[in-house]
């Protein structure tokens, strides 16, 4: 049949941002072991799907509250290369733990900030780019903990200006606008619900605090995830 | 002055599913005295992924390719019967609109509660549609396509593989389509945003030979380049020695390729049979290897698939206007394209 068996592959980074402040304790672990299964998972289902995937990387982003948490209010990784660097990727999940935080609302959004401005694999061919985040209660606006001293110079000003990172298919922002692909676990609070609403590529899955992830939905979303849309 | 029965070669069918039993394409082929219907339906996964414990855990998109799937059965049979025959044009995309908006309502409404899963990237039964109507005429046959999403309709005779469908994705092309995996625009779904897309007519003379067939990606959406599908048309046809036997081989050859579910019906009219088919087509294929598939054995880079790919696409893209497939015009004023011989 000719040069038709030549196949096509995908490259897939995702990047974890993971609520780590005191609230999460209950099930910091079942989130933990959700991102740690993810790889596994994520490979069976683009298998059943018969996707190749050539490059497979990982990175993790553990927020908490920039006030009230200081120098461990951003905790972030590079890229890790899976399977070689599987060891260390677990390793550094096993790490985050559960505290601070200060008042309910988090700095979610500050982590996806980072997560956004993560240095994506842009090589030619077909791409996943993937942010999963995980947190059990709403945002701060964004800049709410600008007075803080390790707050990150280059942030997005505002809300708004999140939302032309993250971009449209009108106005692609600066992810790829056919790879990305923005998975929430979160409460339906602000501004999860916002951002579900208003930015594409998005699915949400409410989340109850207290609660992992049922086997159920989570098929879904690897789904959602390996399958065109 | 032949019949449309004696006008037409064969019918084909061929599908397959990824997980079984969770296949979410469905198809729809049928033949009346004076008009054929071939059309596939690829229920979207990705943003269908809803699954509904009332249909035995099936996702929306499984539903949805059969409720649209069932929809258009219905609209041809009932319009047959209402002896008024198929409409034609904005007309027909509008009846096939209505049609599988009701299916999907009742889908819906059956379906009863879901997973709490939301977001821009969820919705509600959706699937594509890309549905080919050929009728006899005084003059011949004509051909008249319908689609919603990035399933196609495409004819294939001597001078090539066409595609008759303008993909509702983001991309450019049909190759920028096989190399971003983009997002739809335009898909059928409980949501009634969505448009049915209708091309213009397309005329055959009573002595031309071809072949129009509907498919959905999970069929030329794992190829490194179109020029490779057309390869593995041709090339499937020529290994095999029958219809059966072509039928059989393609469905073999698109599943080894395939990383999603399938579904492709097929229609040849005009060639007598098989093995004039295998003939009529034989130079085809020899020059689409020399000038196409070899250099790309040779040289996998994608810098030339990119080059050989600009000189491919006129050819491939003979049906389309330079305003893409001439959809949705007013039909007063339709060109009426000849098939380029």
């Amino acid at each position: 049949m000719g040069s038709n068996q030549r196949s096509i592959s995908y490259g897939v980074d995702v990047v974890f941002c993971i609520d780590a402040t005191e609230s999460m304790y209950p099930f910091l672990g079942v989130v933990k072991e959700n991102a740690l299964h993810f790889y596994q998972d994520f490979m069976r289902v683009m298998e059943q799907k018969k996707k190749k995937v050539e490059k497979l990387r990982v990175r993790v982003v553990a927020f908490r509250d920039y006030l009230a948490d200081g120098r461990e209010a951003m905790l972030v990784t590079n890229f890790f290369d899976l399977p070689a660097q599987s060891k260390e990727l677990e390793m550094c999940i096993r790490s985050i733990e559960a505290k601070g935080g200060g008042d309910d609302p988090e700095d979610g959004l500050e982590a996806l900030a980072y997560a956004i401005k993560s240095d994506w694999n842009n090589s030619p061919g077909r791409k996943r780019h993937v942010i999963a985040l995980w947190s059990d209660d709403a945002t701060h606006d964004l800049g709410f903990g600008k007075a803080a001293r390790n707050y990150p110079r280059g942030m997005a000003e505002n809300f708004e200006q999140l939302t032309e990172w993250w971009g449209s298919k009108y106005a692609p922002g600066i992810m790829d606008e056919s790879a990305k692909r923005l998975i929430l676990y979160t409460p339906s609070k602000e501004s999860w619900t916002t951002i579900r609403n208003n930015w594409n590529n998005v699915i949400h899955y409410e989340s109850e605090a207290g609660q992992g992830i049922a086997g159920f939905d989570y098929d879904q979303i690897l789904n959602a995830i390996s399958s065109s849309i | 002055m032949k019949t449309f029965a004696q006008k037409l070669d064969f019918r084909i069918l061929v599908a397959g599913e990824m997980v079984k039993d969770h296949g979410e394409d469905n198809f729809y082929s049928v033949m009346g005295e004076n008009c054929a219907v071939a059309a596939v339906f690829d229920g979207s996964g990705g943003i269908g992924s809803r699954k509904y414990p009332k249909y035995m855990d099936h996702t929306g998109a499984y539903m949805a390719s059969r409720a649209v799937s069932g929809a258009i059965h219905d609209w041809y049979h009932e319009s047959m019967e209402s002896g008024s025959g198929l409409a034609k044009g904005r007309e027909a995309a509008a009846q096939m609109k209505e049609y599988m908006l009701r299916a999907i309502r009742v889908v819906e409404k059956n379906g009863g509660a879901t997973s709490r899963i939301f977001g821009t990237m969820v919705k509600d039964f959706p699937t594509t549609a890309a549905i080919a109507v050929v009728r006899d005429t005084e003059d011949g046959t004509e051909l008249q396509c319908f689609w919603a999403g990035d399933s196609r309709v495409y004819l294939l005779d001597r001078n090539g593989l066409a595609q008759l469908t303008e993909d509702d994705l983001e991309g450019k092309n049909a190759m920028s389509n096989l190399q971003s995996d983009g997002a739809l625009t335009n898909v059928v779904s409980l949501d009634s945003s969505f448009e049915i897309h209708y091309s213009r007519p397309l005329r055959f003379r009573e002595k031309e030979a071809y072949s129009i067939f509907a498919a959905s990606d999970g069929c030329f959406g794992y190829v490194p380049t179109p020029m490779d599908f057309e390869d593995l048309l041709l090339g499937t046809l020529e290994e095999s020695q029958s219809v059966n036997s072509f039928e059989r081989k393609l469905d073999e050859n698109i599943r080894s390729i395939a990383g999603d579910d399938y579904s492709l019906a097929w229609i040849s009219f005009g060639y007598g049979d098989y093995p004039q088919m295998k003939e009529a087509l034989k130079a085809r294929r020899q020059l689409l290897q020399k000038d196409y598939i070899q250099p790309m054995v040779e040289d996998s880079s994608l810098e030339l698939q990119e080059q050989l790919w600009t000189k491919y696409r006129g050819s491939y893209e003979r049906f389309m206007s330079s305003a893409g497939p001439a959809r949705n015009r007013p039909e007063a004023g339709d060109r009426q394209l000849q098939s380029g011989r």
